[in-house]
């Protein structure tokens, strides 16, 4: 565990806070995924076939990386380009190119699985839980059952 | 169905063009929107939810950091929203009611949700922390990321054609 991971508690407080902060600045739930249907939308118009997805959550995602490059420059103190994925290197191909083609197919079950369940960890589990949305936990339970069995099962047959 | 986001996206620019005063807010949203997002990939990558050792831990049953994480904040969030509406705060940019949108249980979200996981154990990310990861330099971030935009495009053409 890399040694800047703060406390669990402290961590899951903090970010039950931002959730709230999200709802109070914007009026609405913090998510994820309906960034990328808001990239695919810019690129191409009507390609989605999908309503009501809010503008705003594009630059949402845009943010993350700066706060991803802020904790390494600030609190790690370095930064690192690395390709190497921990105790997942157990179960991924050592071939790159084919540790590329399985995160490209992991990435668009995620991306398909996110549009159609409505969203993803940040949308459903985090600001669908603040609201106790019944939907919301219940694709959060699914969400972590199914990777739990199938993170289970590759550990088992590859590692 | 996809004229609804052009139509709302064009209804911003319209809004832009008529008062400047719409202008200001919109410009003040996306703003609060990328500053909001830059806190949240920091908060992803402090609770170690960009650690790759500890995704694995997590499924694997060795380590309780992010299930922790996870449950207090849907605590924390859920304490916090419950405030919220106890209050009938208004949104601080707009000015709006404080949305505490419920949606329905249908098939295609348990199904989603099932194809979703299967994509969390295979990338050890999720939409969230795979944006995060780039700006760390975790390069696995980019065919993830790639992954995504392609399993979007996806489900859009299958959205089109069930309709």
């Amino acid at each position: 565990m890399d040694n800047y991971v703060i406390a669990a508690w402290l961590g899951g407080f903090l970010v039950g806070w931002f959730v709230v902060l999200h709802f109070i600045i914007l009026g609405k739930g913090a998510g994820s995924s309906t960034g990328y249907a808001c990239a695919i939308n810019k690129m191409g118009k009507n390609i989605m076939g999908m309503g009501n997805l809010d503008p705003l959550k594009l630059f949402f995602i845009l943010g993350l990386p700066i706060g991803g490059l802020a904790h390494a420059l600030f609190v790690q103190h370095s930064f690192n380009i690395s390709f190497d994925m921990g105790m997942y290197e157990a179960i991924l191909p050592e071939n790159n190119i084919f540790k590329v083609l399985v995160l490209i197919f992991g990435g668009t079950l995620l991306g398909f699985g996110a549009r159609l369940a409505g969203g993803c960890t940040t949308g459903h589990v985090l600001a669908g839980g603040a609201v106790l949305n019944k939907a919301s936990l219940l694709a959060g339970v699914i969400f972590f059952a199914s990777a739990t069995i199938t993170a289970q099962l590759l550990f088992r047959i590859f590692a | 169905m996809g004229n609804d986001i052009s139509s709302n996206i064009g209804s911003i620019n319209q809004a832009q063009d008529k008062s400047t005063t719409t202008s200001t807010s919109t410009s003040v949203l996306k703003l609060a929107s990328v500053v909001l997002g830059s806190v949240f990939g920091f908060l992803l990558v402090s609770i170690g939810a960009t650690t790759f050792d500890l995704q694995a831990k997590m499924f694997l049953f060795q380590d309780f950091q992010l299930p922790i994480v996870l449950g207090m904040a849907v605590f924390t969030g859920a304490t916090g929203m419950w405030m919220l509406a106890r209050m009938e705060a208004k949104s601080l940019v707009l000015q709006e009611e404080i949305s505490h949108v419920t949606t329905r249980i249908t098939p295609k979200l348990a199904l989603g949700s099932l194809i979703f996981g299967i994509g969390w154990a295979l990338t050890a990310s999720c939409p969230g922390t795979a944006m995060a990861m780039l700006g760390e330099g975790k390069l696995t971030g980019i065919p993830v990321v790639l992954g995504i935009l392609i399993g979007t495009v996806l489900f859009g053409v299958y959205n089109k054609r069930s309709k």
